[in-house]
């Protein structure tokens, strides 16, 4: 592990300032302990090391700023992380919503490909793909164009191959990528017909459209409380009555205002149901 | 009374010391304590049921943003990192696997060490790797205290040896010994 540098809190809250003035973003809601750690790392990757340069750096250049801000995204894990709840994704979401014509899902706040290429699997076998209109969204171009490309990280492919099997996918994880020396790719066909929106879910946004389907796993860990409401309130008015939200297992509703609006579908995963 | 706060780290060979330290631990049991232990990142359910048959304590897997409470015992949840925020309160994360781990023993205990310094007794167990190593130092260096299990009794030492060659640990102890120290924070 590399040993960096820590930043006292007084720079902390100077850079997240300086943010918030200059490109109007707000990170002083983010979850403390891992922004921190995540702005002293980028600073060693992007070789500023001082608070001073950094600053200066940001002040400078916006396309600096948007590689600052793509670094301090979290990628998912892996593909079919917790592959149960997407058993529970397909057998009591999925199956319900089979007779539509049409199928709407969003992906906020992606940082990475997994949960959409998991998601594309998913409705594959569903044989639902055709009905989906899938809508991905994210803060920074540079993740939209990285999801973009389907490339899959060659070192995380057997755990998300064991996850899948417990996902209990019907063939096996490698028919849905190509394996070269240095990468592997999502086959094509799957990222044909997806939406992609540059998209800042933090302040109040008007909604773009109404979804049936909406994930969000792992997501709010880096929010604090008063954030998670507001994103919440947020993807909220982009559900109809019945949509369906799908969060992370350790993940809660308990602390936004309005969580009886949601209610459970099943006791061992985190997919919530609108009631009203 | 001061609130106090315990973690414990421990990898290969400390699911036993873990056990009979949470056995030994009394019914009325004033302080929190973290378990921070590399587990199988995709089994979900499980590990707190076989942990609970010995302990006094109750024991749960934080959920995100959930409030830390006294005499309670809390188990990073798997293929989840776990950090503690301002506020007393827990915030989980699936930030890059640190040392091969996630939940990482050396986030965990840099972050408890930030947030309880001299209120923290660190405590690092049987293990094959060197996660822990850095987070003892960062609890020494905010005060808290540092034990380790006497490595001559860690089924294995690389982790007890890594954390005792780069920071001044506090006591080195046996499994008896560590029991009897947690025991008199009360």
């Amino acid at each position: 592990m590399t040993r960096v540098k820590k930043i006292r809190i007084s720079e902390y809250r100077e850079l997240i300032k300086l943010v918030n003035t200059l490109y109007n973003i707000d990170l002083s809601d983010h979850a403390a302990t891992s922004l921190k750690r995540r702005i002293e790392n980028f600073m060693v990757i992007s070789t500023t090391f001082t608070i001073e340069n950094l600053l200066t750096k940001i002040e400078r250049s916006h396309d600096f700023f948007e590689d600052f801000l793509y670094n301090l995204t979290i990628p998912a894990t892996e593909l079919f992380r917790d592959g149960e709840a997407w058993l529970s994704l397909k057998n009591n979401v999925l199956s319900r919503l089979s007779k539509q014509e049409k199928i709407k899902i969003w992906l906020p706040e992606s940082s990475s490909g997994e949960e959409l290429y998991s998601l594309l699997v998913v409705l594959k076998e569903a044989e639902l793909l055709d009905r989906c209109k899938i809508v991905v969204s994210s803060i920074t171009e540079k993740n939209i164009n990285e999801i973009k490309t389907g490339s899959l990280v060659i070192r995380k492919l057997a755990v998300s191959e064991s996850n899948y099997q417990r996902y209990r996918g019907i063939d096996s994880l490698s028919s849905y990528y190509q394996l070269n020396k240095k990468n592997a790719t999502l086959n094509k066909d799957l990222l044909e017909k997806i939406e992609f929106k540059k998209h800042y879910i933090y302040d109040k946004v008007e909604p773009f459209g109404f979804f049936d389907i909406i994930i969000f796993r792992n997501r709010m860990l880096y929010y604090n409380k008063e954030l998670q409401n507001r994103v919440l309130d947020n993807i909220n008015s982009s559900m109809n009555k019945g949509s369906f939200l799908f969060i992370g297992v350790q993940e809660s509703l308990v602390y936004w205002q309005h969580a009886d609006k949601m209610k459970k579908l099943t006791k061992s995963e985190n997919i919530f149901r609108k009631q009203k | 009374m001061a609130k106090k706060y315990v973690i414990i780290g421990g990898s290969a060979g400390s699911f036993q010391s873990i056990t009979e330290i949470l056995s030994e631990l009394p019914k009325n049991y004033e302080q929190s304590v973290f378990l921070c232990l590399h587990r199988l990142k995709h089994v979900r359910t499980g590990f707190v049921e076989a942990l609970s048959i010995k302990s006094k304590l109750s024991i749960s897997e934080p959920v995100d943003k959930e409030y830390l409470r006294q005499g309670q015992v809390y188990l990073a949840p798997a293929n989840y990192h776990m950090y503690f925020e301002l506020g007393n309160l827990f915030s989980l994360s699936t930030e890059t696997a640190v040392n091969h781990s996630r939940p990482s023993i050396d986030l965990s205990f840099e972050s408890a060490a930030y947030l309880f310094k001299d209120k923290l007794t660190a405590v690092l167990l049987s293990g094959a790797n060197r996660d822990g190593a850095y987070g003892m130092k960062m609890v020494n260096q905010y005060g808290g205290t540092t034990i380790i299990q006497d490595p001559e009794e860690c089924q294995v030492k690389t982790m007890t040896t890594a954390a005792a060659a780069i920071t001044k640990i506090d006591h080195i102890l046996t499994l008896k010994e560590i029991i009897n120290h947690l025991k008199k924070l009360q």
